[in-house]
């Protein structure tokens, strides 16, 4: 009997949840993601350490952002300014993938780092953007 | 002049041992999103440990017996057991969760998987728990834990703005694009995190394993009401340090290298090294602080005989206890559990546990049996009354907090 009150009161606190819609969460994430693996670049120096660890910050920052971009696709979206969001969503988290991948490669090779971080810059500002439209749905 | 320096020691080790990777992490994630408007419950949170690990020393240096023994001859088995459930499982899941923070330190100095890296963490806090004396083991582990003081100098390097942090240590609301409820679960979570249940088993143990007497009270209150303070001050580094890199670049902290960065980015590759070196001896010291934890608990519960200062062959049950933990710990990180979540579940969790594990401590400290002549006087029975009363508030909310913001996200 107490165990199914537990129960019960979970479920009704998690279904009255005051958590962030998934699409502005699964948006924020990846904005967040993002923007971390742009600062760990730009603060790059060529010791072994530091790439080390700019190396684990965007490689969760990769897990991450396709974690989100999964969880952005999967979204059934109940309308057509929705749709048109989480279309939009779905292009810019990709293309945030793609540059954070190419940034993973390019952490031991300095020529490369300023354009990654300006196109890692660039892809969390549109990726914020995107986060506010959906947090005003 | 030996004993001065016995006492700037303990002092030193009590500021380097505060932090823990419930402290880490909570902190970079509250200072990343609400700024230090959160320092208030630093504050709470260190009073409130000053006040109960004194009085778990007190008992201590005064009957010479450990706080746990005490709980159970005073309340009783049955009474004594939900303390024990409640505190063992809450120092067995942070022990988890400091065995996942040395993988990820370790991660970060060297970049391969922490995976690869849970086994050896294991090994390690096993081999010093059974080969290293118990007072270099606690030592080291504090004093090299001081290298964290990057964080606070990180803070000021970084340049903060002087009358945006007042406004935010004096205005709480509002935060934009946050709930208050969400508010108030990091409220609670980082108050669990300052007021971690093993921290009083281990002082109140350790300072048995060290044959505290009355002499050594001073040492007590010194250690604690210095040496806690101070590693607050760290707790406050992190958050400023965290808030000032990671607030403008609309980032929210959930991994191990976004708490250390924004020390690398104040001070370099040099500040970045002792970071990391200050968080492999936080999370070590922790790891071996927990895991000797859940031994003295159930040792002490059952009677059985405890203590670093037994060979392992005299104290047999105790060691077995410390080896199946360890083996607990690494076999559910072993699962892929992610370290950073298990360390969020864990300062909620011990939000929870606070009461059944500080109340019998007040009641204990009250007992002129333990005691003696030195029961609380009435303005320290009037303050460790209201933080009993915060403490029940903070365990009453932090399951309805946690499911309602989805842990805080």
């Amino acid at each position: 009997m107490r165990a199914a009150l537990v129960v019960a009161l979970v479920v009704g606190l998690a279904a009255c949840g005051i958590t962030t819609p998934p699409l502005e969460r699964a948006a924020g994430d990846a904005t967040s993601a993002t923007g971390s693996a742009a600062l760990a670049l730009r603060g790059l120096d060529d010791g072994d350490l530091t790439s080390a660890v700019a190396e684990t910050t965007i490689e969760d920052a990769v897990t991450t952002a396709s974690k989100a971009a999964r969880e952005v696709a999967a979204y059934p979206a109940k309308n057509t300014r929705e749709k048109q969001l989480q279309e939009q969503a779905v292009a810019a988290i990709a293309d945030a993938v793609k540059d954070l991948h190419r940034a993973r490669d390019g952490v031991r090779q300095p020529a490369q780092r300023a354009s990654l971080v300006d196109r890692l810059t660039a892809d969390r500002d549109r990726l914020d953007e995107l986060t506010t439209k959906a947090g005003s749905l | 002049m030996k004993k001065y320096l016995a006492v700037a020691l303990g002092i030193l080790t009590a500021i380097g041992g505060f932090v823990d990777i419930g402290d880490l992490v909570t902190n970079a994630v509250v200072g990343a999103r609400f700024g230090l408007s959160l320092a208030w419950v630093v504050v709470v949170g260190v009073i409130g440990i000053v006040l109960y690990a004194y009085m778990a020393g007190k008992v201590v240096a005064l009957s010479g017996r450990a706080t746990f023994e005490i709980i159970r001859e005073r309340l009783g088995a049955r009474a004594a057991l939900m303390n024990l459930g409640a505190s063992f499982l809450m120092t067995l899941l942070t022990l988890t969760a400091e065995i996942g923070g040395i993988a990820l330190t370790l991660q970060l100095l060297t970049g391969i998987v922490p995976l690869a890296w849970i086994v050896v963490a294991t090994l390690a806090v096993w081999l010093v728990i059974w080969l290293v004396k118990f007072t270099w083991m606690e030592n080291a582990a504090g004093l090299l834990g001081l290298t964290l003081i990057v964080f606070v100098v990180s803070f000021f390097v970084l340049g903060p703005d002087w009358g945006d942090t007042v406004d935010q240590i004096t205005q709480q609301y509002p935060h934009p694009g946050e709930h208050p409820l969400t508010y108030w679960f990091y409220v609670v979570a980082l108050f669990g995190a300052a007021m971690t249940p093993y921290e009083v088993f281990f002082f109140s143990s350790g300072a048995v394993e060290e044959r505290w007497g009355r002499q050594d009270l001073m040492l007590a209150r010194l250690n604690v009401g210095i040496g806690f303070p101070l590693g607050g001050l760290l707790s406050l580094g992190i958050a400023g340090s965290a808030f000032l890199v990671w607030s403008p670049e609309k980032v929210d902290v959930s991994s191990l290298s976004q708490v250390v960065l924004p020390v690398g980015e104040a001070l370099g590759t040099i500040g970045l090294a002792l970071v990391l070196i200050g968080v492999l001896a936080a999370t070590m010291g922790a790891a071996l602080e927990t895991a000797l934890s859940c031994g003295y608990t159930l040792a002490q519960y059952a009677g059985w005989p405890w203590g670093k200062w037994h060979r392992p062959a005299k104290a047999p049950q105790f060691h077995v206890t410390i080896i199946v933990c360890l083996l607990i710990a690494c076999g559910v990180l072993a699962t892929g559990v992610d370290p950073i979540m298990v360390t969020e579940f864990s300062v909620v969790f011990s939000a929870v546990a606070l009461p059944l594990t500080y109340a019998p401590i007040l009641v204990v400290a009250n007992d002129p049996e333990y005691v003696g002549e030195e029961t609380n006087g009435p303005v320290l029975n009037a303050l460790a009354l209201v933080y009993l009363v915060i403490i029940v508030v903070a365990a009453v909310a932090a399951i309805p907090l946690m499911v309602l913001t989805g842990l805080g996200s």
